[in-house]
């Protein structure tokens, strides 16, 4: 047992944290995640290929590997975006088309498995960024197993149809129509000359994220201590007046030293 | 703010998004959406809930075993009870409050750690115990919060500054040998009176003698009287108590901490003035408990401070919190190199004020990184070639912009001469300025990339150097008041950032060691103005005592054996009043002990007693020549290292008895003070004092 153990008994590594019910609530959310997953992906025609996140997710899961979530995402898009499934004609089509139910439940599926997936990794492994001090793994730096409430599964559950339904409904406003491609009678159109009447979107989500950026800047500020805006003022002063700063410092060190070497004769 | 593995779900996301925008494919369009409208919605409800988490605020308590405490005792255990409180409607994110133990004190049981979702209804709490360590300041300086979400996607760690300094008196324990403080019989004085065979107005007989006149009647021994036929008056013993004084050295030499115990783990900063401060504190509580009278003067370089012998509680706490603000004292600033306190500093720094080394605040350009350094002009003759190729790169690069223009300008202002005055030796010149002039740009460009790149490849450490550096000046020129030019000016003179490094620690009771030695050999903490100041203290103390007194001077005296004329006469003063004297001499922990060298190591080696001057100046050459080989060799530094503390080993003995050698001529007894033996010493001397008779005869 190691010192950090020993200063935080609320530390998960006392007993054994797999039979916690709070992981095994978590574990098993994943799961179903996963097999929801292998459903929908199954339901599209991809065979054997639809077990391919579902392996990912399952080792990753048991291994509690932090690079689980992202293979898992990879995996989707390598089987979405560039394999076509033996027997289905995707064809392509100048527009994007409405998703059907079954795409939904894919996403509830595949956004249930990445929160269950990082809940699991803040409570097994850590919740704040690793510090570079410590080798291995810090306990403190854990999610109290302790401190997992009963409904929060549930109330994971419960949310994700949300975030879904809010995803539609930005898709319904304003991706309908959305069609980077156009074809004429002299062929396709590349996408550089049509995406700045089309990528509204892009340019809105850009300006929101832009002012949620100020907006922060801003309430950081307001919220900034005397001795924080003070630094960043000096900081902002030695920024552009460094190198004539540096100039003028080093004549006086020469000056000082000069009547050091005069004053003290070695 | 985010976390690496939010950056990787956010690429993640945008791939998905991408591909699925490019290829048209609505799931995988959708897909992206949904996990970007939940990451969004988590960081607004994150950012929103964040505030309350920088507003919280900190409860501590210090408890013992039946109530709280505002100081705590040196060695004794203590509980330390910590909430965490807010007032905001919302709850905070996840929080983790850990709580920063002082210095000094040892962490026990409980746990300093705490986390949670703080609301105004549930605070989040803990307590602990801890051990505390030598007498001083126990000073808190509050709790590291570190908040959360609960996917770990977003991180936030700010320090909630509440400061409470306790000071930790010495402790006060009985000792073995120490005299019985009851009256055990009734022909023994009441405690702290002692018989003293000089006439006097005790109780006991101690002559008879012929009447004179002016004798009171009641003093006249009526039968011894008749049996003589005249008359004889009886002479009683003189009842006095016993007063120790306690000079306690508390100038610079004895603060400066140094590490002691093996290994990592173990290892503890102590000071030369723990151990002299516990033997004070030692002989303050036995002659407390026998009421016999204790004084004490603190003295330094500067001054000195007297509490006149005196008995009772309040006495004793008063003399024992002037012992403990003596303890808390840190090491006075020195004008040593930075570099050795730079990684304590910053680590310090980075634990307690992580808001102020955030890079908008401030900040390293990259540019100065990687393509100027800071020159450090101070240092500049004791730099190496590969430390003086990083810090003045800014220099070679003005060098290479200077080639360039002068390789530019000169062929063309030879092309207007030329054209101007057609002479033979213009042609000539022009002929070799246009062969030289490219071949000089290219040579001074070429050897200052080589150079860049050699500086890139092994410069990381120096680079995170120059990065501590940077941002620790900024936090110590705005916090003392140096802003806005105490920045640049702290980068480029290494003794004055080193200064206000050590005052920046030293505020915040860290211990931290400076070498002992200049690089001269000369020793850095000798000052001589304290002997001065003790033997005025000294003859204070003998004008204002009476009979029996005990001087014990518990100063450092070591390396200062041209300006002791004045103790020494002081001491013969009292010597001569019939009073005693006791040196103890302190000695930095983890040093071996001098009894274990009971000859010098010199007159071993040498088979002869050399004279002080030539043994002084010996040490100092080998210090000196030592220091130059360390700095010269880098590949043999453990050897270079476990050479010069034996060095200063051999130093600190030669002076020890050299000193030892001084005080005995005179009868002073000199001991150790990291042996044992002070305290039962001074006990026994004050024992001999109690006794009838007169110390002397």
């Amino acid at each position: 047992m190691t010192n950090a153990d020993l200063r935080n008994p609320l530390s998960p590594t006392a007993g054994d944290p797999q039979s916690h019910p709070a992981i095994r609530n978590y574990t098993l959310f994943c799961l179903v995640a996963l097999f929801l997953l292998v459903v929908c992906l199954a339901n599209r025609g991809f065979e054997w290929w639809c077990l391919l996140p579902a392996l990912i997710g399952c080792l990753t899961l048991l291994t509690h590997w932090s690079y689980g979530p992202p293979l898992v995402l990879l995996s989707l898009v390598g089987l979405l975006g560039m394999y076509k499934p033996r027997g289905s004609y995707v064809g392509w089509s100048p527009h994007l088309e409405k998703p059907g139910f079954m795409d939904l439940i894919l996403c509830v599926a595949v956004l249930g498995y990445i929160v269950g997936h990082y809940r699991l990794l803040s409570l097994m492994r850590n919740i704040f960024p690793a510090d570079p001090r410590w080798r291995g793994v810090d306990p403190s730096q854990r999610r109290s197993l302790d401190l997992v409430k009963g409904w929060e599964v549930v109330l994971v559950g419960l949310s994700l149809p949300l975030w879904t339904g809010l995803a539609w409904a930005i898709w319904v406003v304003k991706m309908t129509d959305f069609a980077p491609f156009q074809v004429t009678q002299l062929g396709i159109v590349p996408p550089w000359d049509v995406l700045p009447s089309e990528l509204g979107l892009v340019w809105a989500g850009l300006a929101l994220l832009a002012a949620a950026g100020v907006a922060v800047s801003y309430m950081r500020w307001t919220t900034a201590t005397p001795e924080e805006s003070l630094l960043y003022l000096q900081d902002r002063c030695w920024r552009m007046t460094r190198r004539e700063q540096g100039l003028l410092n080093r004549w006086l060190m020469w000056t000082r030293l000069r009547a050091q070497r005069r004053k003290v004769p070695s | 703010m985010l976390t690496s593995r939010a950056c990787w779900y956010l690429f993640c996301v945008f791939t998905i998004l991408g591909v699925g925008l490019l290829r048209l494919s609505p799931l995988l369009t959708l897909l992206g959406l949904t996990l970007l409208v939940w990451f969004t919605a988590q960081w607004l409800w994150f950012l929103i809930r964040l505030p309350a988490a920088r507003r919280l605020r900190v409860e501590r308590e210090v408890w013992d075993d039946r109530s709280t405490v505002a100081t705590m005792w040196a060695g004794q255990t203590f509980e330390v009870r910590l909430r965490l409180l807010q007032d905001s409607r919302l709850s905070t994110p996840h929080v983790a409050a850990t709580d920063r133990l002082p210095f000094g004190a040892e962490y026990l049981n409980g746990s300093d750690h705490a986390q949670g979702v703080v609301s105004a209804k549930e605070p989040l709490e803990t307590a602990y115990r801890i051990r505390c360590g030598p007498a001083g300041l126990a000073r808190f300086e509050g709790v590291r919060i570190q908040t959360a979400d609960w996917q770990g996607f977003f991180y936030h760690v700010h320090f909630i500054h509440a400061v409470v300094s306790l000071p930790i008196l010495p402790v006060l324990t009985p000792r073995a040998g120490q005299p019985a403080s009851l009256k055990r019989h009734n022909l023994l004085l009441p405690p702290g009176i002692h018989r003293f065979r000089r006439p006097g107005s005790g109780s006991e007989l101690l002559d008879l003698r012929d009447y004179l006149p002016g004798d009171p009647p009641k003093t006249i021994a009526w039968k011894v009287s008749a049996r003589r036929d005249r008359l004889i008056t009886k002479e009683f013993e003189s009842e006095v108590p016993v007063r120790c004084t306690l000079f306690v050295d508390a100038s610079n030499s004895v603060r400066v901490p140094a590490p002691s115990g093996s290994g990592p783990q173990q290892i503890r900063y102590g000071k030369a003035l723990d151990r002299l401060i516990d033997i004070a504190a030692g002989v303050l509580q036995a002659n407390a408990s026998i009421r016999d009278l204790t004084g004490l003067c603190l003295f330094d370089e500067h001054g000195s401070e007297h509490v006149a012998p005196d008995r009772g509680s309040v006495h004793r706490t008063e003399c024992l919190r002037r012992l403990a603000a003596a303890a808390a004292r840190l090491s006075d600033q020195q004008t040593v190199s930075p570099d050795p306190l730079l990684p304590l500093a910053y680590s310090f720094a980075a634990e307690v004020y992580p808001e102020l080394l955030r890079s908008v605040v401030n900040s390293v350009p990259w540019t100065m990184r990687w393509m100027e350094g800071f020159s450090s002009y101070s240092q500049r003759l004791r730099l190496g070639w590969f430390e003086l190729l990083h810090r003045r790169k800014g220099a070679l690069r003005s060098l290479c912009w200077w080639t360039s223009f002068w390789s530019l300008i000169l062929p063309v202002s030879l092309l207007l001469a030329r054209m101007l005055f057609k002479t033979q030796v213009l042609d000539n010149l022009l002929l070799i300025v246009l062969f030289l002039a490219p071949l000089a740009a290219f040579v001074a460009w070429g050897g200052a990339m080589f150079l860049f790149g050699v500086d890139a490849v092994t410069g990381w450490n120096k680079r995170r150097r120059d990065r501590w550096r940077k941002q620790l000046a900024a936090i110590v020129s705005a916090r003392y008041g140096l802003a806005p030019g105490g920045l640049a000016a702290l980068l480029e003179d290494d003794d004055a950032f080193s200064l206000y490094v050590q005052r920046f620690l030293n505020e915040h009771q860290v211990p931290f060691t400076l070498p002992l030695y200049s690089p001269e050999g000369r020793y850095l903490f000798a000052a001589p103005d304290k002997v001065r100041m003790l033997a005025d203290a000294l003859v204070r103390a003998v004008g204002r005592g009476r009979d029996n007194e005990l001087f014990v001077l518990l100063a450092d005296l070591l390396e200062l054996d041209d300006a002791l004329d004045p103790l020494l006469r002081a001491v013969r003063v009292a010597l001569g009043r019939h009073h005693q004297v006791i040196l103890i001499c302190p000695w930095p922990p983890g040093l071996e002990l001098p009894s274990s060298l009971p000859r010098s190591a010199w007159e071993r080696t040498t088979g002869r007693r050399a004279s002080r001057p030539v043994q002084q100046q010996a040490a100092t050459q080998s210090v000196a020549h030592l220091r130059s080989h360390a700095e010269r060799g880098n590949e043999n530094r453990t050897a270079n290292r476990l050479l010069w503390d034996h060095v200063t080993k051999q130093r600190f003995h030669l002076a020890y008895h050299r000193l030892r050698r001084t005080f005995t001529r005179m009868g002073v007894a000199v001991l150790c003070a990291a042996e044992d033996e002070p305290i039962p010493l001074i006990l026994s001397r004050l024992e001999r004092l109690r006794s009838l008779g007169r110390p002397h005869s």
